[in-house]
C-alpha cells in the first residue's frame, strides 16, 4: 500500500533540520522561537527559511547549540531583520497572504471548526437532538468562506488603494455574508430536513474537513508574482501595495516614499528597478512608522466599542441586572474602554517621541 | 566620478549616516545631489535604494528636516537640511570615528 505524504509547510524542513543537526529538541525550539519573532515582525516565510538555513551549517560543524553560537533567539532574529534591511534584502512580500485560491480551502477548514463549535453550543443550549435545515448545514461553510473572502478582499484592495477603501471593501463583503447568513437561516428555518442527534454535527465537521483536503489537492497552487517589473508604473504600484500591506506606514508616508523614488529616477535617468531594486526589497528597508501603527491599533480598539456596548445592552435588557452573564459583559465593556484609552495614550506618546537613528 | 567606493562596502554602510549628515553641512540638498556628492567624496555610486532609507531614518530621528520644493520645469524635489540635533550627532559621530582610528593604530615595538 502506498502512503501519500502530507503536504509540508515551507518552514517544516528547516525546523526538522535543526532537530536533526545534533539530535536535540532544544535546537528546534530555538529555531521555532526565531520563526515566532520574525513572524511577529511580519517577515515573509522565505526570508525566515533563508536566515535559519544560513545559520545551520555552523551548528552542524561545531556541535554547539544555536543558543550558544548565536545567543537568544529573539535577539538574533532582531539582528537579522536589521541586517537584511541594511543589505537591501527583502523581508516582506509583495503578494497578499490571503489569496483567492485559499478562500475555499481555508473557508472549509473554518467551516469544520464552526461545525464543532455549533455542536457544543447546541448540546449546551438544546440538548441531545437538533433539527437539521439547509440553513444549519450550510451556515459553517458560508460563515467560514465569507470571513476568508472578506480578508482576501481587504488585502487585495490594499495592494492598489488606501487602507480606508480596502477596509470599506472588506466590510462590504462581510456585510454581504452576514445578510446571506440571515437570509439562509430565516428562509429555511421551517423546512426541517430531519430531527437527529446533535452529535451528527460532528459528521458535518468531518465532511467539511474532507472537503478542505480535497480542495487543497484539486485547486492549482497560486503562482508567485513575476519578479521582473516591466516598467516604472508597475514598479511604483507594486511598491505602494507592498508598503500598504505592512500596515505600519501611513498613506501619506507611502505616497511620499513612492513620489521621492520617482523624482530620483527622473533626475538620474535610471529605471526604478535598477536604482531601487525590487519593490519588496526596497519596502523592507524602511523602518516601521510607530505613530501610524499605534494610531491604527487605537482605531482597532475603538471600532470594538460599539459592538461590545450593543451586545452588553442586549444582554442587560434580556437577562437583567441579576444575571451573572450580564455582569461579565459589563466587565468586558469596561476592559475594552480601558484598552481604547490606553491605546490612544500610546498613540499620543509616540507622536511626541523621535525615533532613534 | 568613480563608480566603486574607495573603501570596503561594509565600511561605507557603517559610515553612511555620518557621510550623509556631513554632505548637508554646506547647505540643503535633494537626494540625487547628495548621491552625486557622496560619489565625488569616494563613497561610490550610491543607489536610491540605499540612500533614501538612510535619509528617512535620519528624518525620523530629527537629525535632518525635509520639505518638497517646486523645481520649475522638472519634477518637484525633496530637499534635506541639517538640524541642530543632526549637527551635534555628526560632531559626536566624527569624534567616535577618530577614537576608533586611534584605537586601530598600533605603535611599532622597540
Amino acid at each position: 500500500m502506498s502512503r501519500t505524504r502530507r503536504p509540508e509547510g515551507p518552514l517544516t524542513p528547516v525546523l526538522r533540520a535543526y532537530r536533526e543537526a545534533r539530535g536535540r529538541g532544544e535546537d528546534q525550539a530555538w529555531a521555532e522561537q526565531v520563526v515566532l519573532t520574525l513572524a511577529r515582525e511580519e517577515v515573509s516565510p522565505q526570508p525566515i527559511v533563508d536566515e535559519l538555513r544560513d545559520a545551520l551549517p555552523l551548528v552542524r560543524e561545531t556541535g554547539e547549540g544555536p543558543a550558544e553560537l548565536y545567543g537568544p533567539a529573539r535577539e538574533w532574529a532582531a539582528e537579522r531583520v536589521a541586517d537584511r534591511a541594511e543589505r537591501g534584502l527583502a523581508t516582506v512580500d509583495s503578494t497578499p497572504d490571503a489569496r483567492w485560491r485559499d478562500v475555499p480551502v481555508v473557508g472549509s477548514v473554518a467551516a469544520c471548526l464552526v461545525s464543532l463549535l455549533m455542536m457544543l453550543v447546541w448540546l449546551l443550549r438544546d440538548g441531545l437532538t437538533v433539527e437539521l435545515t439547509w440553513g444549519l448545514l450550510l451556515l459553517p461553510l458560508l460563515a467560514g468562506t465569507g470571513v476568508v473572502a472578506a480578508l482576501a478582499t481587504w488585502e487585495s484592495v490594499l495592494t492598489r488603494r488606501r487602507a480606508g477603501v480596502a477596509a470599506a471593501a472588506g466590510l462590504g463583503v462581510a456585510a454581504a455574508v452576514v445578510a446571506g447568513l440571515a437570509w439562509l437561516l430565516l428562509g429555511t428555518r421551517d423546512a426541517v430536513l430531519a430531527t437527529t442527534s446533535t452529535f451528527a454535527l460532528a459528521l458535518l465537521a468531518v465532511g467539511y474537513a474532507l472537503l478542505a483536503g480535497l480542495l487543497e489537492r484539486v485547486l492549482p497552487q497560486a503562482g508567485r508574482r513575476d519578479t521582473a517589473a516591466p516598467d516604472d508604473e508597475v514598479w511604483s504600484r507594486e511598491l505602494a501595495g507592498t508598503l500598504r500591506l505592512r500596515l505600519d506606514l501611513s498613506e501619506a508616508r507611502v505616497t511620499e516614499i513612492v513620489r521621492e523614488a520617482r523624482a530620483h529616477a527622473a533626475r538620474s535617468g535610471a529605471g526604478l528597478r535598477e536604482e531601487f531594486g525590487t519593490p519588496a526589497s526596497y519596502a523592507s528597508r524602511f523602518s516601521r512608522d510607530r505613530v501610524a501603527r499605534a494610531r491604527r491599533a487605537a482605531w482597532g480598539w475603538t471600532a470594538l466599542v460599539p459592538v461590545v456596548v450593543l451586545l452588553t445592552v442586549d444582554r442587560l435588557v434580556s437577562g437583567g441586572g441579576g444575571d451573572p452573564v450580564s455582569w461579565f459583559w459589563v466587565l468586558l465593556t469596561v476592559a475594552v474602554c480601558w484598552s481604547v484609552a490606553t491605546a490612544w495614550r500610546r498613540a499620543r506618546r509616540e507622536r511626541g517621541r523621535p525615533q532613534a537613528a | 566620478m568613480p563608480e566603486t567606493a574607495r573603501w570596503p562596502a561594509a565600511w561605507v554602510r557603517a559610515a553612511l549616516d555620518l557621510a550623509v549628515l556631513g554632505s548637508l553641512v554646506p547647505g540643503p540638498r535633494h537626494g540625487y545631489a547628495l548621491a552625486q556628492e557622496l560619489q565625488d567624496r569616494g563613497f561610490g555610486r550610491l543607489r536610491g535604494g540605499s540612500l533614501y532609507p538612510v535619509l528617512a531614518r535620519l528624518e525620523e530621528a530629527g537629525h535632518v528636516a525635509a520639505g518638497w520644493v517646486d523645481a520649475g520645469s522638472g519634477p518637484a524635489r525633496k530637499d534635506y537640511r541639517l538640524t541642530a540635533e543632526g549637527r551635534a550627532h555628526l560632531a559626536e559621530g566624527l569624534a567616535s570615528w577618530a577614537d576608533l582610528g586611534e584605537a586601530l593604530r598600533m605603535e611599532e615595538g622597540p
